[in-house]
């Protein structure tokens, strides 16, 4: 099948500084591919590249010439608004034309309790009201996955997704993509710093260094001891264990 | 024709008024329906200046009507019509105000330089520019200086309440088609993007409105106190409301409570002093300086409610 974005020769710039260089690769529907690499390495860049929001050299092109209905899930968001939003605001800011000041529409409320539960197991009533600047880490990024999941999305983008939230929300939250990425045959790219879960959840790992890419294939191959040492050099201990 | 029908009705409702109350004269009627306009003009965005943390922006945007003024004065004075200042001066500003808000935008957003470091290098150039030229102010039979700072409410016109209606009306319907998308916006621009929001036109957008209200609005509150309007109503709400849409009707009823409120004390009560007559309260700096107690009274509910309620509360 004709893989869903592809890029030739890619190259990103950023005041003059190289940040990614030649990168050509393909991005398959119902696989999981991984970016793993140093911090600077381009992964974060490549992910906004695609996204459509870094201006580049090279081509991206999609099946179908039209940019897929895209989900992401960004790094560890920085919440910089100083309104009280709610969860449920959040989803009827994205879902409703209605503004907000004019309160939650029916169908946004619905659709919002029918995506929240796709991502929380039961506690969704309890979720809707609570400020999203009160959520912890695991459940702010269950809530930008629901988000992401509407409208449903061909490509999901998800930028380190699980840092800096506990190994069992980790766990739960990967458990989650894949099995979002098995039902609906969604392409999912994520970025990762952690092998551990790449080689549990990944079909496809991408590593980067320097903004090339050093080596891509299946996680087996890619995170041999061999393959590590390739892209993190010294520090391929300390990712293998992380 | 409007502004006939306009002065007629308020001159009708001030001659059925009771004598003696606060309203039974036209200027006083005139001066409570601009309060009004303001306060719902600042309160409708308040919350958007308050959540993207655009508050010293905006400002910089009074302030930046000082040169604003001071320009259209001297493009009027190239001319000889007094009339023609009355619709030339504020437009001078309010288009000065827009390529400023824009401008400052733009340099923020292409230089490394800090957000605060650009507007505070605009604010100074606006006040130098305005101070350079202050004496083409004195000249003005449009606007003192001092009414300029403080604002000349009890001195609006039909003319002034009309323009400020027509502008309501538009930024209902701008308003109406932005509002969610500043917000989630300002919640993450990154996520806004990705679901095709176009932050950037937004932003350009706002601030274009932001000059509008700020310069339309000058008139009634003064460059200095303008943006307490925009900001102290909307962090009185931010204390009290636990939502996107608490926050909005949080803040309309902040700003509309000062804003009839400070009006209704400066017009009733004056303060005896040893000798000569009491002084009167300025209008401007009376709703001001509510809309600050409210503040105060709001942060000391949060902080017992908090304090009552710790868990929900973090």
């Amino acid at each position: 099948m004709e893989p869903l974005v592809r890029l030739d020769n890619v190259a990103v710039e950023f005041r003059g500084l190289p940040v990614l260089r030649g990168v050509t690769t393909a991005i398959a529907s119902g696989c999981i591919t991984a970016l793993i690499g140093l911090n600077g390495s381009g992964k974060t860049t490549l992910l906004r590249t695609i996204l459509g929001e870094v201006p580049h050299a090279g081509r991206i092109s999609f099946r179908g010439g039209a940019r897929p209905v895209t989900g992401y899930v960004p790094q560890r968001l920085v919440i910089d608004s100083r309104m009280p939003l709610t969860v449920r605001d959040v989803f009827a800011l994205a879902l409703q034309r209605r503004p907000i000041f004019l309160g939650v529409s029916p169908a946004a409320l619905a659709k919002t309790r029918e995506l929240l539960a796709r991502v929380f197991r039961r506690e969704v009533e309890a979720i809707l009201d609570r400020p999203v600047d009160k959520l912890s880490g695991g459940e702010l990024q269950r809530v930008l996955l629901a988000l992401a999941l509407e409208p449903a999305p061909q490509l999901l983008l998800l930028d380190e997704p699980a840092a800096g939230i506990d190994f069992h929300d980790q766990d739960h939250f990967y458990d989650l993509i894949c099995r979002f990425n098995r039902e609906l045959g969604i392409a999912v790219v994520l970025v990762s710093h952690d092998t551990h879960m790449v080689t549990r959840h990944a079909d496809r790992v991408l590593c980067l260094k320097d903004g090339r890419i050093q080596c891509e294939g299946h996680p087996g191959e890619v995170l041999s001891e061999k393959g590590l040492a390739a892209v993190f050099g010294d520090k391929a201990a300390f990712h293998h264990h992380h | 024709m409007w502004i006939e029908g306009l002065r007629t009705i308020i001159e009708r409702i001030a001659a059925s008024l009771p004598e003696g109350f606060w309203l039974q004269a036209p200027f006083a009627i005139r001066a409570l329906v601009m309060a009004i306009l303001v306060a719902i003009a600042c309160g409708s965005v308040g919350g958007l200046v308050v959540g993207s943390r655009m508050a010293f922006f905006s400002d910089a945007l009074a302030h930046c009507a000082f040169a604003g003024v001071t320009l259209g004065m001297l493009l009027s004075l190239a001319g000889n019509d007094p009339e023609r200042d009355q619709w030339m001066v504020p437009l001078v500003m309010v288009v000065f105000g827009i390529i400023v808000g824009v401008a400052i935008a733009f340099v923020r957003e292409n230089t490394s330089l800090a957000s605060d470091t650009v507007i505070g290098v605009f604010f100074a150039f606006a006040v130098g520019f305005g101070g350079m030229l202050l004496s083409t102010l004195r000249r003005s039979t449009f606007l003192d200086p001092e009414k300029f700072l403080f604002g000349s409410i009890l001195f609006v016109t039909e003319t002034d309440i009309l323009v400020l209606s027509l502008m309501l009306v538009f930024l209902a319907g701008v308003l109406a088609w932005s509002y969610n998308f500043i917000v989630f916006s300002s919640f993450s621009p990154s996520l806004a993007r990705s679901r095709g929001i176009k932050v950037r036109l937004l932003n350009f957008l706002f601030i274009a409105l932001l000059a509008l209200i700020v310069n339309l609005c000058l008139r009634a509150v003064g460059a200095l106190l303008i943006n307490a309007m925009l900001v102290v109503p909307a962090a009185t709400a931010a204390n009290l409301g636990r939502s996107a849409r608490g926050m909005f009707w949080w803040t309309m009823l902040a700003a509309l409570s000062a804003s009839i409120g400070g009006l209704w004390i400066s017009s009733t009560v004056s303060i005896p002093v040893g000798r000569g007559d009491p002084i009167q309260l300025g209008p401007s700096g009376t709703i001001v300086v509510l809309s600050v107690v409210m503040f105060f009274c709001s942060l000391t509910m949060r902080i017992l409610r908090d304090r009552r309620a710790p868990a929900a509360a973090t």
